[in-house]
């Protein structure tokens, strides 16, 4: 480490400086050949633009408001981005987040970073110690394609927040004909029992889910055993029948209607049983075909509000994912144990569902932008949505201190605050 | 230039902000739409496009993109496509 930078780090960040020498080595760091503008490459990903840094950073700045006077910055790259934001007379606290140690010692290594590290304002900190997301804030990307296990969960959930607009126009874009929908869905809604009349029925009880991940197909002869209700996600719901399961509950909040079609257009003599619990945005049609009993309940989403004053129905958290929804089902029929079955988040294997699943598909290499860590600490690739879905459903475990959640299966992500079968549970 | 070769390079452009911000799915997403826009250039238009140079950038763009260099694909869309096409990088002689 530049010397520079050590004596700065001693002096200001000590127990950092000990985190960061006893960082594993990379595999393999050098500067970009032939760059305009001198730049650290590691493991192929360069820790900043080679051509014209300066503007880079100055874009990146653009993520935290002038007017801030406190933002966090998500990995430091060269330093380029930090010196930028520290130029602003009104911030009064910059939080500069290690995202893995060992990058930012090959940083420390080739650069000069004392400069921005001497600034009183600057509070260095390393990611294992912070569990969310800290607004405003800016990130370096390269940092955030370089996490390691310790940067993982704040990665994901910058990625997150930062995809977040983007994800909400494309909603937008699709609002008018979902709110048809929903409207389309009033009779319906009138006529169908309301979800609110499952709450409570099952307290201190286990409740299994069956979601559509490719490690579903672990549990099937667990669950033929029928030793507690069952609920599972439409997307599960054909492979389950044709491995002789029958759900208690299956959950449907897409608003895709050819998906829907070939999720629930199944034998109807298996499913007479079964509760179909459903969002008023899936298609009336594919409603109407179900042959067991139906109750509506409403997400959070404003799409709902007028529906909701008129018909008032039970509400079922997701943050875009029907597992969410089953999982809160379950919460709120009272269950003290959740055993969850194809929870996986990721694709193990390279496949996204389970097989037989309508939308079971091999992803393309270019679509799995993501990794998570499975339950043998190995990565796994996923996607970007499934690993929102995860963070998210993070959340909702930790705010659900009174319900145990169980994985059935390792093969997928591991999920914070989710045990192991086999796992004693923690005292 | 062609409308089309503007078209693209504008797409390029939007991609490398997207990918310098940290908006990966953004990014990705236009680079789709690059890879259809180039393929509707009608070289045979006379566009100062060499071939040659184009295949070899696009070759060391998707290798950024499979090893998942952000900031390396960026500069490549960015300060390397344009003059694919004939076009000067900005403050550059």
């Amino acid at each position: 480490m530049r010397p520079e930078n050590r004596k700065v780090l001693a002096q200001r960040f000590p127990e950092l400086l000990v985190w960061l020498e006893s960082a594993p080595p990379l595999r393999e760091v050098g500067f970009v050949e032939g760059a305009p503008h001198r730049t650290l490459r590691i493991d192929g990903v360069q820790l900043a633009g080679a051509f014209d840094p300066r503007a880079e950073a100055e874009l990146q700045s653009k993520l935290v408001p002038q007017g801030s006077r406190r933002a966090t910055l998500y990995g430091f790259a060269q330093g380029e981005l930090a010196r930028l934001l520290l130029e602003r007379q009104v911030l009064q606290r910059l939080t500069v987040v290690i995202l893995d140690p060992a990058v930012a010692r090959a940083s420390f290594e080739a650069f000069d970073h004392a400069g921005w590290l001497a600034d009183e304002r600057v509070e260095l900190a390393c990611a294992r110690e912070r569990a969310e997301l800290e607004t405003p804030f800016a990130v370096s990307p390269a940092d955030l394609a370089l996490a390691g296990e310790e940067g993982a969960r704040l990665r994901d959930l910058a990625r997150l927040e930062l995809a977040t607009p983007f994800l909400r126009s494309r909603l937008e874009e699709r609002e008018h004909e979902i709110a048809e929908r929903v409207s389309r869905n009033r009779d319906l809604v009138l006529r169908d029992g309301d979800v609110a009349q499952l709450f409570g029925l099952r307290p201190g009880g286990t409740l299994w889910i069956a979601a559509a991940g490719p490690s579903l197909a672990e549990h099937y002869a667990k669950l033929r055993s029928a030793l507690h209700p069952l609920v599972a996600v439409d997307a599960a719901l054909r492979p389950i029948l044709a491995a002789g399961v029958t759900p208690d509950f299956v959950l449907c909040i897409d608003p895709h209607a050819e998906g829907v079609r070939r999720m629930l257009e199944l034998p109807a003599e298996r499913l007479r049983d079964a509760t179909l619990v459903y969002f008023p945005c899936v298609d009336p049609a594919a409603l109407a075909r179900w042959p067991g009993r139906r109750l509506a309940a409403y997400g959070r989403e404003a799409l709902y509000d007028e529906l909701r004053a008129a018909l008032p129905r039970g509400e079922l958290w997701s943050s875009g994912s029907v597992f969410h929804a089953a999982v809160d089902l379950a919460v709120q029929m009272g269950a003290a144990r959740i055993e969850l079955h194809g929870a996986d988040f990721a694709t193990p294997r390279g496949a996204s569902h389970v097989q037989g699943a309508a939308w079971e598909t091999e992803l393309p290499e270019g679509m799995l932008t993501s990794w998570v860590v499975d339950g043998y600490g190995e990565r796994i690739q996923s996607v970007a949505n499934l690993v929102g879905y995860l963070r998210d459903f993070e959340r909702y475990v930790r705010s659900h201190p009174e319900v145990v959640f169980v994985n059935a299966s390792k093969s997928g992500a591991r999920i914070g605050g989710v045990r192991y079968l086999e796992e004693p549970r923690a005292s | 230039m062609l409308p089309e070769s503007e078209r693209a390079l504008d797409t390029a452009r939007a991609a490398a902000r997207c990918l310098r911000l940290g908006l990966e799915t953004r990014g990705h997403e236009a680079i789709a739409r690059l890879a259809d826009e180039l393929d509707r250039i009608p070289c045979t238009r006379g566009a100062p496009i060499d071939a040659a140079v184009l295949d070899a950038i696009l070759a060391r763009i998707v290798a950024a993109q499979e090893r998942g260099d952000p900031l390396g694909l960026a500069d490549l869309l960015e300060h390397e496509l344009g003059p694919a096409f004939g076009r000067r990088i900005p403050g550059r002689s």
